[in-house]
């Protein structure tokens, strides 16, 4: 039986205008989201963070 | 370049005090400890108030009251050399870069062999297919976006740890330093705050210059500033007693390396062997992992035409003996200190980050300042190097392995995303809050890096049976 060939392109979207021109909006936001969520919390909620995060 | 990509500051913030650490507890001596204890309560003698089971069983054994415990490894001693060195090695060997290297070697191979984009996702592809351009490929991507972020907030943490030491040591401005609970001076919040504001504005700056202007010009001036560095102690440190430790050093973790690479201690609470791996090797574990998509990135930009036995052998070996070079001389001149007595307990009194400065203050107390400051500049180098490719790197992901899509406002934005997590952390928890999100940002993409060894196993034998097929 033949070995298919390999994947030898794999097409990631990117926006064509705007912030995230030539940017996957979906990972940029995401991640960015991810890490705002660390800080809001860790702003707000000192001790809870320190807590929760320390020794 | 490699080095002033992140691992550089864990150089100088490790390479004295973990050696230092380590020979004061370390597992085999608290195994050791384990038997002092139970030879002990089996002689029924109690430890007096104020007094340590070491002292006690050394008391009585000199005494006379009570036979010696052959091949014990006491701490501070000569014989826990080997074993600190041991631990030193596996936390900054074989396994660390090859955590790095994985990530290298697959995204080469995906990058230039394939010719699919520069990016986490695309050393999935022999698992996962085309399903990698929708949801499956953008998750990838977001997880090695925030473990990067927590694993070079971690770096930057330690490097700004190091830089208010060293601010310290030579102007001795007092609020600089504030004492922990076991009575340490340690730098206060205050100055590390400060220092991260002048690193994130530096380091925003060298890479709004360009893709690599910023960092090729820092990394030879870092470049320069280490090798002078351990020249330093080459000539001025313990080099022979440096060098013994280097060779004794690398044949024991040689000979130890499958032992302790999967050894696990049970969690058996306070002084067990257990509790101190998860203060250590767990820790390196996880600052591997959270690292290893930035590192592996800028290896693989690095590594184009490269076949797989000469990535192994740049990125794997020749970095760690690098390490090795660098734990003997400046680890080993500090234990030397100590054990003939020159030091006076004064390095092991110092918090992990100001041992590296208290050493040289007691080889060379003249020139202990002009040394200090060389330090000081190289660490800011090396963490805007680091911060300066760690937002770099980010917008690669981000940009679907684009490396020219970022523009000033991307980069600006990046700056500030990770000023604002480094400095919220340390305000919540200080370095042990950095160092807990780093192990949570890191347990999602270990499970990436399996899958990615796997990939790529997968991709080369189905490569060699096709090229067998053609024949």
């Amino acid at each position: 039986m033949a070995i298919q060939p390999p994947l030898q392109e794999l097409s990631i979207e990117t926006a064509d205008s705007g912030f995230y021109t030539n940017f996957n909006r979906v990972v940029s936001l995401a991640s960015k989201i991810a890490i705002a969520l660390i800080v809001i919390w860790a702003a707000v909620f000192p001790e809870q963070a320190g807590k929760a995060l320390g020794d | 370049m490699m080095f002033g990509a992140g691992i550089g500051i864990g150089m100088l913030g490790y390479a004295t005090g973990e050696p230092m650490w380590h020979i004061g507890d370390n597992p085999v001596i608290r195994m050791s400890a384990a038997e002092v204890q139970a030879a002990l309560d089996a002689a029924g003698i109690a430890i007096a108030e104020g007094s340590t089971a070491w002292a006690t069983y050394d008391a009585q054994v000199a005494a006379g009251s009570m036979a010696a415990i052959p091949d014990l490894v006491s701490p501070k001693s000569e014989s826990a050399i080997v074993s600190t060195y041991r631990y030193s090695f596996l936390h900054w060997g074989l396994g660390a870069w090859a955590c790095y290297a994985l990530v290298g070697i697959s995204l080469s191979f995906f990058a230039y062999s394939r010719g699919l984009p520069l990016t986490i996702r695309s050393t999935l592809t022999p698992i996962f297919g085309r399903s990698l351009s929708g949801p499956v490929g953008h998750l990838v991507d977001i997880t090695a976006v925030v473990a990067t972020i927590l694993g070079i907030s971690q770096t930057i943490g330690l490097g700004l740890d190091s830089f208010s030491a060293g601010l310290y040591n030579f102007t001795g401005a007092e609020w600089l330093m504030t004492t922990n609970a076991d009575g340490v001076l340690v730098p206060s919040t205050g100055s590390m705050l400060l220092a991260l504001g002048v690193v994130m504005v530096c380091s925003t700056l060298s890479a709004l210059s360009g893709v690599g202007k910023g960092i090729k010009w820092l990394s030879n001036i870092n470049m320069v500033l280490s090798f002078a560095l351990l020249a330093f102690f080459a000539v001025a440190g313990s080099t022979l007693f440096a060098l013994q430790i280097l060779g004794y050093g690398i044949f024991d973790y040689i000979i130890h390396l499958p032992a302790i690479t999967f050894q696990v201690f049970p969690a058996a609470g306070a002084g067990s062997p257990g509790e101190w791996q998860g203060w250590w090797s767990i820790f390196y574990w996880a600052w591997w992992i959270a690292f290893a998509p930035f590192v592996g990135i800028f290896l693989a930009r690095i590594s184009k035409n490269r076949s797989i036995r000469e990535f192994v052998v740049g990125s794997i070996v020749a970095p760690s003996l690098m390490c090795f070079l660098w734990f003997a001389l400046l680890g080993g001149t500090a234990i030397d200190l100590e054990l003939n007595g020159s030091a006076e307990g004064s390095i092991f009194a110092k918090s992990l980050t100001a041992q590296l400065y208290q050493t040289i203050n007691v080889m060379l107390p003249e020139a202990a300042s002009i040394i200090s400051i060389l330090i000081v500049v190289l660490l800011l180098t090396y963490l805007v190097t680091s911060a300066d490719s760690a937002v770099l790197v980010v917008n690669t992901i981000s940009a679907g392995g684009s490396q020219s899509a970022a523009t000033k406002h991307h980069i600006i934005m990046w700056g500030l995303i990770l000023t604002a997590v480094i400095a919220a952390l340390l305000l919540a928890g200080g370095l042990s809050a950095i160092q807990s999100a780093m192990i949570v940002g890191a347990i999602p993409f270990s499970f990436m890096m399996i899958l990615m060894g796997l990939s790529l196993l997968k991709a080369l034998i189905r490569d060699d049976m096709r090229a067998k097929q053609d024949r």
